[in-house]
Formats: C-alpha cells, sequence, structure tokens
C-alpha cells in the first residue's frame, strides 16, 4: 500500500540536521579514508580526524537536543507512513553517551601502545561504522530500518574481534562471532517476515495499535510470541543475554581491550536501547490487548534477565583475566538492566523504568569506561591484563588503583557512589510493580552480593597483595581519563544524584507524553480500515 | 541566620575533609613532615566555625533544621519517604558536641606532631596518620550535625572506620592487626542492632528526619518505642563499649596513644551517649528501655572499675575507666538525666583525653614502656607530665572542685533518687575509681625510681605540653565554670525527658559523701603503695582467686573466644568448603552445559559451533514454551 505512495523523496535540510551525529561520523569515516591517501597511515591523524567528528558529533546533537525539546520528537523520512527514523530525546541521550563513550575508547587506543600502529585507519573505520550503526538501532521504530542498523553495527565488530590479524585466537574468536550473528541475524529476520505478514506493516507502533484485532482471530497468537522471540532472540545476541552469548568468552578472550570494552558496553547499551524502546512501543498499544498479549512476554524477559545476570556472574566469578572478568560483569549488568523490559509492559511503571534506564546507562558507561580504561592502561604497560598484574597497584600506581577501586566499588553497587543509585532506582522502579517482580529484586540483591567476590578479589591484588617491582609510568592523560570517570562516580553518588534523578524523571515523562501523542495520531488512523484492507491481501 | 548556619556547617564538615583529602594526596610527595600544618589548619578552622555556631545558636529557639541537599530521590511509594536529604539537625547538644570534639581532636593534633615525629616509624605514615585523623573529624562531626537517621548511620560508620584505620595505624604489628580486627567485628554487632532500629523507624515512620521522627512520627511509633529504642541502644553499646560488646577497646589500645586519646576516649566512644541523648524522645516514652540503659550503665561502671584495679598496662587501665565512664553516662541516662550525661561527656573529654596525652608522655620519655611495675618516680623526670596528670586524676577520681566532681555528682543525684540500688553501684564505683586512679599516679610518678638502667626519661617538648596544659584548665574549670549554665543551655534536651524528681537524697547529701568516699578510695591508694607497698602484695595473695578474676577481665575474653569465635571459625571454614564445592561446582556446571553439549557433538560432528547454536535453539524452545504456558 505505502510503496505505492513513496514516489520521489528528498529529506529537508531539517530534518538532516536531526541525523547530524549520525552523519558526522559518516563524514568522519570517509575523512580518514581520504586522509590515508594524502599522509599516510598515520595513528595520529587518525585520531585528530576521529575527535574532530565526534566534536561535530556531539555539536550536532546538541542542537537536535535543543531541537527535540523545543518541537518535541521528529519523525524523518515523513511521506512514508512508517517513519524510518524517530529522534527524540532518549535518541538524543543515547548518542550523547555513545559520542562520549568513543571519546574513551579512542584515547584509550591512542595511550596504548597502538601509537605506532598501522592499522588505525581500519580500525577507526570500523569503529565508527558500528557506533553508526548502534545510533541507528536506537532510534528507529521501523523494524526493516532495525534489521539494517542491526546488521551496520554487527558488521563491523565482526572484523573488530579479528583485529589482531596475527592472532590465531582473535581469528577463531571471528569466525565463532560471524556464524553466531547470522543465526541469530536469520532468526531475527524470520521473526520480521513473520510480524509483516501478521499486521501488513513494518511499523512497531502501528503494529501495537492492531494488536487486539489482529490477534482476536484464532490461532494467530502463538504466531505472534514466535514472531516476537525470534525478533529478540537477535536483541538477545547483541546485549549477549544468556542463551545467546556463547559468542562472548571467545570474543572477549580473542580481542583487544579497547575492542571488548567496545563490543560490552556500547553495543550491549544500544542492544538494550532497542530493545526497551520496541518493549514501551508495543505496550502502548490500547489498554486491554496489553495485559493479555505483552503479559507472558515480559514474563519470559524476566526470566531470562534473571538467568543472564546469574550467568554473567557466575561466569566472572574465576577469571583471572581481568578483561574478560569485566566483560562477563557487564553481562550480569545486562541483565539488570533487561529486568525493566519486564515492566516497560506495564503502562503504569513504565515511568519509573525509563528514568532508571536513563540513570542507569549513564552511571554504568562512566564505570566501565573507567574500570576497563585502567585494564587497558595496565595492558599496555605491564603487557597484560591478568590479575597479577594488579598485584600492588595501590604502590605502584596509586591514581590508577583509586580510580579502578572507586569504579569497581560502585559496579557492585555500593554506596555513595553511582553505581548504588543507579542500581537503587532499578530496584525500586521494580519492586514498585510488586508481585512476582519481587522475586526479581531479591534474585538482583542476591547476585549483587555475590558479585561483590570476584570485584573484590581485584581490590585486594591491587592493595593487599605485595608485589616489589618498581613504579608503572602511565601518562598522566590516561590517568585524567579514569580519574575523572571515579569522580564523576562519586558526584552521581552525592551531589549530583538528586539532579540527575530530577533529569531523567523529567526526561522519561517528556518520552512517554511524545509517545501518547503519537498513538493518538495513529489512532485517528481508524485502525479497522487498515485492518480490513490488511485481510485482503 | 539560617544561612550563617548553613555555611558554617559545610565549613565545619569540609575543612577536615579538604585537608584529609590533600594531605593523603600531597602527603608523601610534597608536604611530608610538615603535613600536620595542612591538618592543623584543616581542623582549627573546623574548631573556630564550630564555636562560632555555638556563639550563634539561640538554645531558646526552636533549633533549625538546614537542608544541604536533597540526596536520593525516588518517586513516592506506599506510605514511605522517598526523599533522603543532606540536613543538619543544629541545637545546643550539637553544638557542645561539636566544640567538644573540634577542641579535643584540635588540641590531640597538635600533640601528635611531635608525638608521632618521635615514636617508633619516624618516616612511616606520618602524613597517613594526619590525614586518617582529619578524616576521623569530618566523620564525627557528620555524625553529630546529622539531620536524620540515614546521615547519623553513615558518620556513625565512618567514624568506626577510622576507628578501624588507626587502631590498625602499625599494621606490621600483629597485635594492632587482631585489635582493629576485633573492634570491627565487634562494632558489627551492635550496628547490626542499630541499623534495624533505623529500619523499623522508617518502616513505623516512613521518615528518617529526626524532625518528623521525634514529632509526628512518635504517634506512629506507639507500641513499637521499647523495641525502637532497645535496637538503637544496641548500637550504643557496641560503639561505647558497654557490657557486653566492651571488649574491643581494652585492645584498641594498641592504636597510637594520640588516638586513644581522642578516639578511644574522648569523642568516638561518646557516639553512644550522644545518640541516646538525641533520641531521648524515644527512650523517655518506654520505661523498661530507659531501665536497660540505667542498669547497662551501672553495671558496666562497677565491672570496668573493678577489672582497672588489677590491671598493670598503664593504656589498658585509663581503657577501662572510659568504659567505666561511659557506663555513669549511661546511667545517667537512663534515669533521665541526660543533661548531666552530657555534661559528664564534656568534662571527661577533657580530663581522659588529658590524662592518655599524660601516658603518651611517659610512652615518649620511656621509649614505649607503659608497664606500671617498670614505672615509678617518674616526678623528677617529668614535672609538668606530673602536674598535668595529678589534675586529671582528680578531675577522674571526683574531687572538688575538679571537673569530673560535678558531672558525676549530678549523675549521682539522679540515680540515688530514682533507682537507688544503681545509684548506690555507682557510688561504689566512685571509690574503686578513686583508688585505681591514683594507683596509677603512685606506682608511675611517686615511690622509689624502677626504671630499667637502659632508658633515660625526659620531659617532653613544648608541642606536646601545650595541648596537655590546655586540656588541664579544661580539667580543672570545666566543671565549676558550666555547672549550671550547662543544664540551662542544653534545657531542650531536658524537657524531653520528662523529668522524674522527688528527693529523698538532697543535692548536698551526696556531694559530701561522695567527696568524702573519693577521698577514702585516695587515702586507701595511698597506704596500699605509698606508705606500705608490702600491703599490696599482701592483698593480692589474699585475694587469690578474686585478683586473678579481675587480672583476667572475669574471663569474658576467654568466654566469647569459646562461644562465639571457635564455633564462627567452624563457620567460616564451612563457608570456605561450600565455595570451594558448591559455588565452583555450581559454575563448572553452568559453564559446563554449554560445554557438554559442545564436546557430544564434537566428537559427532567436529566442532563446537553446533553445540552453541543447539543451546540457544534450546533457549528460544523454553522462551516459547514459557510464553505459551504463560498465556493467559
Amino acid at each position: 500500500m505505502w510503496c505505492a505512495s513513496i514516489g520521489y523523496w528528498l529529506p529537508s535540510g531539517n530534518d538532516l540536521m536531526r541525523v547530524g551525529p549520525d552523519l558526522a561520523l559518516i563524514a568522519a569515516i570517509v575523512l580518514i579514508l581520504l586522509t590515508t591517501m594524502v599522509t599516510g597511515r598515520r595513528a595520529l591523524a587518525t585520531a585528530v580526524i576521529v575527535m574532530l567528528g565526534l566534536t561535530a558529533g556531539f555539536l550536532l546533537n546538541w542542537n537536535a537536543g535543543v531541537w527535540v525539546s523545543h518541537h518535541g520528537p521528529d519523525t524523518i523520512l515523513e511521506p512514508v507512513p512508517a517513519s524510518m527514523i524517530i529522534v527524540d530525546g532518549f535518541t538524543v541521550y543515547f548518542r550523547f553517551l555513545l559520542l562520549i563513550f568513543l571519546a574513551g575508547v579512542t584515547s584509550f587506543w591512542l595511550l596504548g601502545a597502538n601509537r605506532q600502529e598501522k592499522d588505525s585507519p581500519e580500525f577507526f573505520t570500523l569503529l565508527l561504522g558500528s557506533a553508526v550503526g548502534m545510533s541507528l538501532m536506537v532510534s528507529t521504530l521501523n523494524l526493516l530500518m532495525i534489521v539494517v542498523a542491526m546488521e551496520l553495527a554487527s558488521l563491523p565488530s565482526y572484523a573488530l574481534a579479528a583485529f589482531d590479524r596475527n592472532s590465531r585466537k582473535g581469528a577463531e574468536a571471528a569466525v565463532k562471532y560471524v556464524i553466531f550473528g547470522s543465526i541469530t541475524a536469520a532468526t531475527m529476520v524470520y521473526g520480521v517476515s513473520l510480524l509483516y505478514g501478521l499486521f501488513g506493516t513494518l511499523n512497531l507502533a502501528e503494529i501495537a495499535q492492531q494488536m487486539p484485532f489482529v490477534l482476536a482471530e484464532h490461532g494467530r497468537t502463538p504466531l505472534f510470541y514466535l514472531a516476537i522471540l525470534a525478533f529478540a532472540v537477535g536483541v538477545g545476541f547483541k546485549i549477549s543475554a544468556v542463551p545467546f552469548h556463547f559468542w562472548c568468552p571467545d570474543v572477549f578472550e580473542g580481542a583487544r581491550v579497547e575492542v571488548t570494552m567496545w563490543l560490552s558496553v556500547a553495543s550491549k547499551a544500544a542492544g538494550l536501547c532497542l530493545l526497551l524502546r520496541v518493549m514501551q512501543t508495543l505496550a502502548a498499544g490500547p489498554t486491554g490487548a496489553v495485559g493479555e498479549y505483552v503479559g507472558p512476554i515480559a514474563g519470559a524477559i524476566g526470566l531470562f534477565a534473571a538467568l543472564t545476570c546469574f550467568v554473567g556472574n557466575l561466569s566472572a566469578y574465576r577469571q583471572t583475566s581481568v578483561k574478560r572478568l569485566l566483560a562477563y560483569s557487564s553481562i550480569a549488568h545486562a541483565g539488570y538492566m533487561l529486568m525493566l523490559g519486564a515492566i516497560l509492559l506495564r503502562p503504569e511503571l513504565s515511568e519509573g523504568a525509563w528514568t532508571a534506564i536513563i540513570a542507569y546507562l549513564l552511571i554504568y558507561m562512566f564505570m566501565n569506561l573507567g574500570a576497563f580504561g585502567v585494564t587497558a592502561l595496565v595492558e599496555h604497560y605491564s603487557g597484560s591484563d591478568h590479575i597479577e598484574q594488579f598485584n600492588g597497584l595501590g604502590r605502584r600506581a596509586p591514581w590508577l588503583a583509586v580510580a579502578m577501586a572507586v569504579c569497581l566499588f560502585s559496579l557492585v553497587g555500593l554506596p555513595p557512589l553511582g553505581g548504588f543509585l543507579a542500581k537503587w532506582w532499578l530496584l525500586w522502579a521494580l519492586a514498585d510493580g510488586g508481585g512476582w517482580l519481587w522475586a526479581l529484586v531479591i534474585w538482583a540483591c542476591l547476585n549483587t552480593a555475590f558479585s561483590l567476590f570476584y570485584y573484590a578479589r581485584i581490590i585486594k591484588h591491587m592493595f593487599l597483595t605485595e608485589d616489589t617491582r618498581e613504579k608503572m609510568r602511565v601518562p598522566m592523560s590516561g590517568v585524567a581519563i579514569v580519574q575523572l570517570c571515579a569522580v564523576v562516580l562519586i558526584l552521581t553518588g552525592t551531589i549530583l544524584a538528586a539532579p540527575i534523578r530530577t533529569a531523567a524523571t523529567r526526561y522519561a515523562q517528556g518520552l512517554l507524553q511524545s509517545r501518547t501523542a503519537e498513538t493518538l495520531t495513529l489512532t485517528d488512523h481508524a485502525p479497522d480500515e487498515t485492518h480490513e484492507s490488511m485481510l485482503h491481501h | 541566620m539560617e544561612t550563617q548556619f548553613k555555611i558554617l556547617g559545610i565549613l565545619i564538615l569540609m575543612a577536615p575533609l579538604v585537608s584529609a583529602i590533600l594531605s593523603a594526596m600531597l602527603g608523601r610527595p610534597l608536604l611530608r613532615s610538615r603535613t600536620h600544618w595542612m591538618v592543623i589548619i584543616g581542623v582549627g578552622l573546623s574548631f573556630v566555625c564550630s564555636l562560632l555556631m555555638f556563639g550563634l545558636l539561640n538554645p531558646d529557639v526552636s533549633s533549625p533544621v538546614i537542608t544541604i541537599y536533597d540526596w536520593i530521590a525516588t518517586g513516592a511509594t506506599q506510605n514511605l519517604q522517598t526523599q533522603f536529604s543532606v540536613n543538619f539537625h543544629i541545637d545546643s547538644l550539637t553544638t557542645v558536641m561539636l566544640v567538644t570534639v573540634t577542641l579535643v581532636s584540635l588540641l590531640v593534633i597538635i600533640y601528635s606532631r611531635d608525638y608521632m615525629r618521635h615514636e617508633h616509624q619516624p618516616d612511616r605514615g606520618y602524613e597517613r596518620f594526619f590525614a586518617f585523623l582529619s578524616l576521623f573529624v569530618f566523620s564525627m562531626c557528620t555524625l553529630v550535625l546529622a539531620g536524620n537517621f540515614l546521615l547519623l548511620y553513615l558518620g556513625w560508620e565512618a567514624v568506626g572506620l577510622c576507628s578501624y584505620l588507626l587502631i590498625g595505624f602499625y599494621y606490621p604489628k600483629p597485635e594492632a592487626a587482631a585489635a582493629a580486627k576485633k573492634a570491627f567485628l565487634v562494632n558489627r554487632v551492635g550496628d547490626l542492632g542499630f541499623g534495624l532500629g533505623i529500619l523499623l523507624i522508617y518502616l513505623r515512620c516512613g521518615h528518617l528526619d529526626y524532625d518528623y521522627v521525634f514529632g509526628p512520627g512518635l504517634i506512629q511509633l506507639k507500641g513499637y518505642e521499647t523495641a525502637v529504642a532497645l535496637l538503637l541502644f544496641c548500637g550504643a553499646v557496641g560503639k561505647s563499649a558497654q557490657l557486653p560488646l566492651h571488649v574491643w577497646l581494652p585492645d584498641a589500645m594498641e592504636g597510637p596513644t594520640p588516638v586513644s586519646a581522642l578516639i578511644h576516649a574522648a569523642t568516638m566512644v561518646t557516639a553512644g551517649v550522644y545518640m541516646v541523648a538525641r533520641c531521648g524522645a524515644i527512650f523517655a516514652r518506654s520505661e523498661p528501655a530507659m531501665m536497660v540503659v540505667a542498669t547497662t550503665g551501672a553495671v558496666t561502671a562497677i565491672f570496668a572499675a573493678t577489672i582497672a584495679l588489677a590491671q598493670y598496662d598503664l593504656k589498658r587501665i585509663l581503657a577501662y575507666s572510659t568504659i567505666s565512664q561511659l557506663g555513669y553516662m549511661f546511667l545517667g541516662l537512663g534515669v533521665f538525666a541526660a543533661d548531666a550525661a552530657v555534661f559528664h561527656l564534656f568534662t571527661h573529654a577533657f580530663f581522659k583525653a588529658l590524662l592518655f596525652l599524660g601516658a603518651g608522655s611517659v610512652m615518649h620519655a620511656m621509649g614505649g614502656i607503659i608497664d606500671l611495675r617498670q614505672l615509678g618516680g617518674l616526678r623528677k623526670f617529668l614535672p609538668w607530665t606530673f602536674v598535668t596528670f595529678v589534675i586529671g586524676s582528680a578531675a577522674l577520681a571526683g574531687l572538688p572542685p575538679f571537673a569530673g566532681f560535678y558531672s558525676k555528682d549530678l549523675i549521682l543525684v539522679q540515680a540515688i533518687n530514682t533507682a537507688p540500688v544503681l545509684g548506690w553501684m555507682a557510688v561504689a564505683t566512685a571509690v574503686v575509681t578513686a583508688f585505681y586512679t591514683f594507683r596509677i599516679l603512685f606506682l608511675a610518678f611517686c615511690g622509689p625510681t624502677r626504671v630499667p638502667m637502659e632508658v633515660r626519661p625526659h620531659e617532653s617538648g613544648i608541642w606536646m605540653l601545650i595541648p596537655m596544659f590546655v586540656l588541664s584548665l579544661g580539667a580543672l574549670g570545666a566543671g565549676f565554670l558550666f555547672q549550671h549554665r550547662f543544664s540551662e543551655y542544653l534545657h531542650l534536651v531536658q524537657e524531653r525527658f520528662a523529668s522524674l524528681h522527688h528527693e529523698r537524697f538532697s543535692h548536698e547529701f551526696v556531694a559530701v559523701m561522695s567527696t568524702v568516699l573519693t577521698a577514702l578510695g585516695i587515702g586507701m591508694a595511698f597506704i596500699f603503695y605509698i606508705q606500705r607497698p608490702n600491703w599490696a602484695d599482701r592483698t593480692r595473695v589474699l585475694a587469690g582467686p578474686i585478683y586473678t578474676l579481675l587480672q583476667r577481665k572475669y574471663y569474658v575474653d576467654e568466654l566469647y573466644d569459646l562461644l562465639f569465635v571457635r564455633p564462627l571459625r567452624y563457620l567460616g571454614r564451612i563457608c570456605f568448603g561450600v565455595d570451594c564445592y558448591v559455588v565452583d561446582g555450581m559454575i563448572w556446571l553452568v559453564t559446563g552445559i554449554p560445554r557438554l553439549i559442545g564436546w557430544t557433538l564434537r566428537t559427532l560432528q567436529k566442532g563446537a559451533l553446533q553445540g552453541y547454536g543447539l543451546t540457544m535453539a534450546l533457549g528460544l524452545g523454553i522462551l516459547l514454551l514459557f510464553v505459551w504456558f504463560t498465556q493467559p
């Protein structure tokens, strides 16, 4: 139906401004490739371009944020009823986090021994490419766009995992990664096609609206569940939810610290945000339908969230490689955040859930940036990320050790650090739901207590294990970045706690209001008619 | 007015915190042996601000609550308040505590400048010591200024942490490390109760602000006062080393002497007293709780005082004396004489800190010897220390006109009139106190010198003597000067404790009696240790088993070892076993399932990938089944 109406389309300059940050990253990629032809393979030149791109992206995103706060969310590709890209407050927020995190990854790449590397243009091309994909993942509600964006994010990641061309492990890991990626992508596309077959549209908001009418017919519900779950498999792969996490051990083993950091934090955050957005949209359908059709999905998500954080914590427990320990801990954290997916389907709770997720993402990013950053520095300057290398770090590099301790305690969720508040808000939002959600709360608390063991192990190695090696010489800029993360965590835990909460609440309210407005306009479309016409197909 | 209080409060907290952070950061690379200046300035500023706050506060006006900022705000749920703020509750009790804490801290820090330099390890940990002390001042001020239970708890735990760090200051020494651990663990027992008490308040009232809990919240607490009060009291028992959790304080003397003076005598251990006084509104509503407080206080007072009779370690005697004096304070709180208890806290801070600094001076002079049997005749070598020690001893024993007399007297009067049995126990304690105090004085400073040949005692330097002089002034005059004004100033606290005054024994009678009894105790000590030294030995032989009982501190440590330490150690081993076998087994299992599938398939098809794929498919299948079965 809508294919006919697409006609000839050009985006307005105004629309392009909204996707400016993505365009800036793409421009940076192009520039990197061009500059390489002029200056040769210079790591520094590449990094400068990346940083310029990031700055431009940041400014454009700021601009988009201002625009969104004045005009409400923007939908791009207007002539098509199913808008391809949505730029709302959440998109802008996620882009900010992504850009900051990219800047962190770039700095650690440079600070490491990679300065002399000849391959940095390729590295950054891949990195920025996957960043664009992630940014798009979070700014769409169109199933087609979701698939494309996820592939855009995934394909460079495969290459990143195998970036060490001499490493056999890396190559093996990348092959596994590719195969899993394609299996899950195939499953996801299958789910998407089923959804399209059921509803005749690729727009999730519309699907949500039509759900009660379409599913009322006997025998369609199982198909719907299969479709949604097959779709969720693809996302589950991205956030490495159990049992779609098998690629992790190999990839984390074979990839470099920076890549591990990128794959285990940014990629996961993007997947989570996508999933939460989808959940939220489905839940925004006609009120009666939500409990009936989407309720069981919430249960399934809760179950797998619980499994994910459990397996993540258990796998981290005996790791001797700090990089992998942190990667597994990020799986556990993905599990905690995934728990929120279970309550997003209850409209009365979604405000609390969004508030929690917004705050959690911010703090999650900083604590992982800090912890992975210290690990990267230790790996570069002492040769390995084995936990033994952290011995006596409190004396050898006190500034690094202190920052690491703050980040780790924050990852555990101890007050007065940011991690505590993030977890507190998350659990509070869950507890608000009551009922079986309490089981999730208790489960999360138990897991938190359990996670203390392995985080504290690193701290023990840093401060209590004697080591006679001489002091570590770490560049000041690296120390400054991790210290900045530590300071942010302390501040978010104390003075900034209330402002963050207020801001997150306002953000969440804005999001939900705009969402409601959107569904209202969609209801005007007379769903019956659409439904009828769809049945004719 | 409010802005002024806000600025002062923030300064009082931030000055020591900033100086702690700076001396920790700059201490080793830059300041080194000048680190003390950083801390003296920080704590000095804090002291000046406390004085200003004291001067600005009008005790007759209802106390202002000053919100600094909101910390956690979570959406409202049920009837629970979900906004926790950092706020200050400033009233006369707060200002009195603040002035006491910051003044004594300042003096002790000045004293430490020389003491820590010459003590044991001149180059190791000088800056660490001062950073910890400054952090302690910050924590203690947080505890005192707090306007809600959450912040109180935070300060409470923070002072515990500082205490732990400072007891274990000489951590390579196994005794110090063990003592630090013991203090920390014993305090956990009390803090568990304290935490539960706060939780109960929160569940009943839905608020943690003092303003609410001690106001409208009291109605909601109806029926739970005793439980709340007793749970809170658990925390006080731990922190203030009352029976049965007193065991950590004597061991805490392993820390540097200035720490013993500041934390384990003058300030931190009185946090329990402060807390009970602060929560007077809750305690006063529960007769049984008050009874428990008073009884614990009185029994601990006599219990610790008798142990002090048979000890030889100078610092440990003083530690037991601290426990005993804290017992007095709790007795005072329990018999509705909170103002007297706080007054005793105030005077005690001066004379006990003074005595500890005197002991430090002796240790300093003697090269670390504090066994009374090796001291003696030190008067010749340490004239100034001797003078200040006499003043401190007289104040501790409660001789008029020294400070301890007035405050102890107020508690005794109230105790005898409201709970006669406990009152008379306290009077008996006074005699014992006088005896053991002067026993120290006579054994250490008078009589023939028993100093080992190789030690050459010398008087301490001016940096150590000046704080001692200032504290002597306090020990000399604080009681006399403030005896009437104090109670008037604190009237807010007193008001909350409904006064039950029916005098059977007049104030004058108790004063005269206690003076006579104190004199008696001192006289006995004089006879035993100066005139007829052999009497002491004869009594020791005569009292055989009782003496051993006292010397072994009533075997409490041994009892605890049997009852708790060993069983817990076994439990620890079991936990370790669980960790080794159960948790590891679980990990093995969880990681093993995919491994197993991979292995099975690998043997069939050469490659783990299929196994993983199969697990993923299984996962999807389970998801589907789950959704299918849970759908409505």
